[in-house]
């Protein structure tokens, strides 16, 4: 009697191998996952280490511009155009055997060998501003500090 | 996949990622070292000429009784031993085209005096050729004045010691705030702590002016010779004024030599007095060996004398405070 249900002479033995491959490629797949996601994870990793690396370079670079004193803004200006003071004149005339050249105030020529009682002062404003010009001889040394006033 | 594709892979992503922090890394490390040579040069520089400024070439004007501070500064061999202590450390003593370059980057040196300051800078003078030359030459020597508003003229010093001009009856008073106080009718020399504040400010403003004009008028000459850099007074702390105006010395600024993605930028200061430090007195007092610094005025019989505290204890002696006034 073949009524009924008869088993295929090999469909057992396909099922099996069906099973087996089934079996195969999911655990290929999570490998391939697992290996995926460590894959990504250690790229992440590592990009973040260079993030932060390349961040304590850049900070390392700002800290030393920061120390760097010319960076830094000051509310005093400052002058420096070389002008100077009445008093700093009045002074130099005072002082003008330490500095040993002959000083020219306005047209008023002072020797370098001059006693500072000596001297007729009266001409100098010591508030006022004065533009030095000095003359130099031919190795560069100072001959004459001429001072016209602005 | 094999996992040694995920390696390649992965090592192909990195790598770019690994050399340009490697590379940046190098180059901050190289840049940190270069500095801390270039802060070091530098600094011994300065250090050798303010040692160098009290050398005197004149036994007449050797630092006076009077105040410790007077001092004739020797300000050519300063700047002589300063060039040649940067030479030697840049190792650059017997390249003459490397030492040009060199002082390109060195704005301006400044010697603090007693009673003024100079400054050594570049300028431009006709020389005995008729051709334009332009190299660092002195500046006069500046003094530190002061005026009020009735025209009264100062000239302050490191000290105390104070030049006096009255405008009103056009006379000169010299000599120490407390000692010409009375005698004149200047208001500034009458209040001490006025006086204390003018003229550490007066000195201050004086360097630090005359420095900024000294420093821009540089900018001009480099960018001649294809320095691009802005030279800029540098911002000098508070602490670096104050030691700066207490005694003779030398302040000297390097700015602009690229130094990776930067410009090294520093200046130095060299304070230069000779100190004379306190000995310690070995005495006998009542039969019993004391020690006691020399400043302090005890008779007791002297038996030796040391370098420190140290070695007075070591011998056997005791202290003994100069206050103890139980002799």
């Amino acid at each position: 009697m073949h009524v009924g249900w008869r088993a295929p002479p090999y469909g057992g033995a396909r099922f099996c191998k069906e099973e087996q491959t089934m079996g195969h490629s999911v655990r290929t797949m999570i490998e391939m996952s697992a290996a995926c996601l460590m894959f990504v994870a250690a790229v992440t990793v590592g990009l973040m280490l260079f993030q932060s690396g390349s961040a304590a370079l850049k900070w390392t670079y700002e800290s030393n511009q920061m120390a760097d004193p010319n960076i830094h803004s000051t509310l005093s200006p400052l002058a420096g155009d070389g002008s100077v003071s009445g008093a700093v004149v009045l002074q130099s005339v005072a002082q003008i055997r330490d500095i040993g050249v002959e000083l020219v105030v306005n047209g008023t020529v002072y020797p370098p060998d001059l006693e500072k009682e000596d001297v007729r002062l009266s001409g100098i404003q010591v508030n006022g501003r004065y533009k030095p010009f000095y003359q130099r001889g031919q190795n560069g040394e100072l001959t004459r500090v001429v001072f016209t006033s602005i | 996949m094999k996992m040694i594709n995920w390696a390649i892979v992965g090592v192909l992503i990195l790598f770019p990622f690994y050399m340009v922090n490697q590379t940046e890394t190098q180059m901050q490390r190289k840049t940190m070292i270069t500095e801390l040579r270039y802060d070091a040069a530098l600094d011994a520089a300065v250090d050798d000429a303010a040692r160098a400024l009290i050398m005197n070439v004149d036994p007449g004007r050797e630092a006076q009784y009077d105040s410790l501070k007077r001092v004739r500064v020797n300000k050519e061999e300063a700047i002589d031993t300063f060039y040649r202590t940067l030479y030697m450390n840049f190792g650059i003593a017997d390249d003459p085209v490397s030492q040009g370059v060199l002082n390109r980057y060195i704005p301006a040196v400044v010697i603090i005096g007693y009673d003024g300051f100079y400054v050594y800078a570049e300028e431009e003078f006709t020389n005995a050729e008729g051709e334009t030359e332009m190299r660092s030459v002195w500046g006069p020597k500046k003094p530190y004045a002061y005026a009020d508003a009735r025209g009264n003229s100062l000239s302050f010093t490191l000290d105390d010691y104070v030049i006096a001009y009255e405008a009103g009856s056009q006379r000169w008073v010299e000599g120490f705030r407390s000692e010409i106080a009375e005698d004149t009718i200047v208001p500034l020399l009458r209040d001490p702590d006025k006086f204390e504040q003018v003229r550490r400010s007066t000195i201050v403003n004086a360097i630090q002016n005359e420095l900024a004009y000294r420093i821009n008028r540089h900018n001009e000459y480099a960018a001649r010779v294809g320095i691009s850099y802005t030279f800029s007074l540098p911002v000098i702390s508070g602490e670096d004024w104050s030691n700066t105006i207490d005694d003779v010395g030398v302040m000297a600024f390097l700015q602009g030599i690229p130094v990776g993605q930067r410009f090294y930028n520093n200046y130095a200061l060299g304070g230069s007095r000779v100190l004379k430090q306190p000995f310690i007195v070995g005495a006998v007092k009542n039969g019993m060996k004391v020690y006691y610094h020399s400043t302090c005025s005890f008779p007791y019989p002297v038996e030796e004398t040391f370098t420190s505290e140290k070695e007075a204890a070591k011998k056997g002696y005791v202290p003994l405070s100069c206050h103890n006034i139980a002799r």
